[in-house]
């Protein structure tokens, strides 16, 4: 009986836990999990074009936690109709943060079809 | 009885062993996820090519150099990327990324160093009378370096991506980028997440 319970209060754990671990917020545009979905925020968004046409993304991402961390980072863009356009350097990379402090990350679209974006923001340790 | 309890131990010995040497065996998957791709100290990764590219072609696009050309697309020829590295590298690897980068913004033309195709074009430039070169607006060069350092058993590897692009009509630079990718650790990891 005593097993069982122990047996039941462990398996509530390691769901909660579970759940937790898999919390993902995301807008339209910006997904995060892990500790981003809590202490990772999003300070400013800016959409500009360089070169005349392609479309340039700024994301100030602020680290609320106490300690220096790290975060992987992929940006995708999409053309007017919602549709994924291939670039040869799109793929996560990393970036650091020092407590309290934030980062831009940046991406240029490399298509002039580009007319929308997603950016993933994933944990990186 | 008895010896089947003397056995018993080195049964279970010999159940852990074979459970450790299958856990330490991993079945070959494919990778997609750069985050999954095995990084190393003292090479260029295929991630790393990808994150060089996309630094310096964040550069140039930033730059407006390419706007400069007096007619879009500019005719452009890569000549030389020189590998100053330890590695045997293959520095199509990052000028391969550049140019389908650059072809997708439409802003230039790479002239093809494929020779029937050369042939061909002279032979209708020869038919319709027209003498005259077909010469690159814009020349990209370039130079792959490696920076090393140690600190006791932690090693660190920086590789360095510089670029330029000339504009041949001045012989000026009209624009010049570098990208830096730097690893450290005592040893390889399977992912990026050490």
């Amino acid at each position: 009986m005593k097993t069982t319970q122990s047996l039941s209060i462990a398996l509530g754990i390691l769901l909660l836990s579970g759940c937790y671990a898999n919390t993902v917020t995301s807008n339209q545009r910006i997904r995060k999990d892990g500790w981003l979905s809590t202490h990772a925020n999003v300070r400013v968004i800016r959409e500009t074009e360089v070169s005349d046409d392609l479309l340039r993304i700024d994301v100030e991402v602020e680290n609320t936690l106490p300690f220096d961390t790290r975060f992987d980072y992929k940006f995708e863009f999409l053309d007017a109709e919602g549709r994924m356009l291939f670039g040869p350097t799109t793929g996560f990379r990393q970036e650091q943060v020092p407590a309290g402090a934030f980062v831009t990350i940046t991406a240029t679209a490399t298509d002039p079809l580009a007319a929308d974006f997603r950016l993933t923001l994933t944990n990186a340790d | 009885m008895n010896h089947a309890l003397s056995s018993y131990p080195l049964a279970v010995a010999l159940a852990v062993g074979a459970f450790g040497v299958v856990g330490c065996q991993q079945n070959a998957r494919v990778v997609t996820d750069d985050r999954d791709k095995i990084v190393s100290i003292d090479q260029i990764d295929v991630q790393d090519w990808s994150n060089a590219a996309d630094q310096v072609l964040q550069q140039l696009f930033a730059s407006g150099a390419l706007d400069t050309a007096p007619v879009t697309p500019a005719r452009v020829e890569v000549t030389r990327v020189i590998n100053d590295t330890t590695q045997r590298i293959d520095t199509d690897l990052l000028t391969q990324k550049i140019k389908i980068a650059l072809q997708q913004s439409g802003k230039v033309a790479f002239a093809s160093s494929d020779a029937r195709a050369n042939e061909v074009a002279d032979y209708e430039d020869f038919k319709a009378g027209d003498d005259a070169p077909r010469l690159p607006f814009f020349v990209i060069n370039g130079k792959i370096l490696e920076i090393r350092a140690s600190a006791g058993a932690t090693k660190q590897s920086s590789f360095v991506f510089q670029l330029n692009l000339v504009n041949t009509a001045q012989s000026l630079d009209a624009w010049s980028g570098e990208a830096e990718v730097t690893k450290q650790g005592t040893r390889n990891a399977k992912n990026s997440k050490g």
